[in-house]
C-alpha cells in the first residue's frame, strides 16, 4: 500500500505530510510496541519512537521505495536503540546484560489487557510482567533479533539486513536468546508455560 | 547428527529457517532423542509466549505531537533544491522569528550608518584646488619658520664662523 504511495514521489509538502501521517498510523503502534519491549520502559519507548519517526520525516525523499518500510524504520530504531545503550552505559557504567531497573514508568505497571474477566486479566498481567522481566535480563544484542523474529515475524535474512550481520550470527543469537529466555522463565514455568 | 549439533538447529527449525536436508536430519534425530525433543518443546513455548504478547498502543499524545512537529518542519521545508539545513529544526518557527528580528535590526543600523556617512561627507567636501593651495601655504610657512629658528641658533652661528 505504502510502496504505491511512495512511488508517486511526493512532490509537495502536503503530500509528504499525508504520507507521514499514513505511515504513523500504519506503523506507529508497531514501532512503539517494539521500542517498549526493547527498553522495558514506556517513556524511553516514546522518546525512541518519536526520534525514529522524525528521522523518517527528515529522510523521506531518500527512502528506497523498493524496500519495505518496516525494514527501514527497524534499521533507524536499531541505531537509536544501540546509541541509547551506549549513552546509558557511559552514564551508569553498567554492562549490556540487561538494563538496570529504571525509575521511570516500567512496563509492568501499564501492560495492555487482553482478558475481559478480572481473574484472566490478573493472570495475563502477571505472565506479561514475567516475560518482560525475562526480556530485560537478556543482553541487548540478543534481545533485538529475538524480538524481530518472534514479535515482528521477520525472517532471519531480514533480521540480518536490519542488524547488519550474517545469517549465521542471527541464527545463533536467536537460539541463545530463546534458550536464555526459557531458562529465566523456567522457575515460574508452572504459571508461564501453560 | 548428535545432540550438540541438533541443539544448535532447534530454534532455526522452529522458525522454519532450515534447509531441506538439515530439517530431515534433525527430524530423524528428534524421533530418537527424548532430551532434544523436550528442549524443542521448551523453546517452542518461549517463542509462543513472545508471539502471544499483546502489542502496546501508541499514546495518542505522542502521535499528536509527532504530527504537529511534522507540520511545523514541513512548513519550513521548501520542496525541491534548497539546501537540507533549511528544513532542520534550527529554523523552526520561534528561531526564524528571532532571526528575522535580528536581520531587521541590522538592516536599520546599516541604513542609518550610510545616511550619516553621506550627510557628513557632503558637508565637509573641499574643492581640490583650494586644498592644494592651503597645503602649499602651510608647507612654505613651516620652511620659513625652520630657517628662522636655524639662523637664530648658536650652532648655526658657529658653523657660519668656521665655514663662512
Amino acid at each position: 500500500m505504502f510502496t504505491r504511495i511512495f512511488n508517486k514521489e511526493p512532490s509537495n509538502n502536503n503530500s509528504k505530510l499525508a504520507l507521514f501521517e499514513g505511515l504513523l498510523k500504519e506503523y506507529g503502534g508497531r514501532v512503539y510496541s517494539l521500542a517498549c519491549r526493547l527498553t522495558g520502559n514506556k517513556d524511553l519507548a516514546s522518546d525512541l519512537t518519536q526520534e525514529a519517526f522524525l528521522r523518517v520525516l527528515e529522510n523521506i525523499e531518500r527512502y528506497d521505495t523498493s524496500k519495505p518500510f518496516e525494514n527501514w524504520v527497524h534499521v533507524i530504531l536499531r541505531n537509536l536503540y544501540f546509541d541509547w545503550i551506549k549513552r546509558y552505559e557511559n552514564l551508569h557504567a553498567v554492562s549490556l546484560n540487561g538494563h538496570k531497573e529504571g525509575n521511570n514508568r516500567e512496563l509492568g505497571e501499564t501492560l495492555p489487557l487482553l482478558e475481559a474477566d478480572p481473574l484472566g486479566q490478573a493472570i495475563n498481567r502477571e505472565k506479561q510482567a514475567l516475560v518482560q522481566k525475562a526480556l530485560k535480563a537478556l543482553p541487548a544484542e540478543f534481545r533485538m533479533p529475538l524480538l524481530l523474529c518472534d514479535t515482528e515475524d521477520l525472517s532471519y535474512e531480514e533480521i540480518g539486513r536490519i542488524l547488519n550481520c550474517p545469517i549465521g550470527t542471527v541464527r545463533s543469537r536467536i537460539h541463545r536468546a530463546r534458550k536464555m529466555l526459557k531458562e529465566i522463565l523456567a522457575p515460574s514455568a508452572g504459571g508461564v508455560f501453560s | 547428527m548428535n545432540c550438540n549439533e541438533a541443539g544448535n538447529l532447534l530454534s532455526a527449525y522452529l522458525d522454519g529457517d532450515l534447509g531441506r536436508s538439515e530439517t530431515k536430519d534433525l527430524q530423524a534425530h528428534l524421533g530418537e532423542c527424548l532430551g532434544c525433543a523436550k528442549e524443542l518443546e521448551g523453546l517452542g513455548q518461549a517463542k509462543s509466549l513472545l508471539q502471544g504478547e499483546p502489542s502496546f498502543a501508541m499514546p495518542p499524545n505522542l502521535r499528536r505531537s509527532l504530527i504537529q512537529e511534522a507540520r511545523q518542519r514541513l512548513a519550513f521545508r521548501p520542496s525541491g533544491i534548497l539546501p537540507r539545513f533549511i528544513s532542520r529544526p534550527a529554523l523552526a518557527v520561534a528561531r526564524t522569528r528571532k532571526l528575522a528580528i535580528a536581520f531587521s535590526f541590522a538592516g536599520v543600523v546599516l541604513v542609518f550608518g550610510l545616511w550619516l556617512y553621506k550627510d557628513r561627507s557632503g558637508q565637509e567636501a573641499v574643492p581640490l584646488d583650494l586644498f592644494l593651495a592651503e597645503h602649499t601655504r602651510s608647507v612654505s610657512r613651516v620652511t620659513l619658520a625652520r630657517r628662522t629658528v636655524a639662523a637664530a641658533s648658536p650652532y648655526y652661528s658657529l658653523q657660519a664662523v668656521i665655514n663662512p
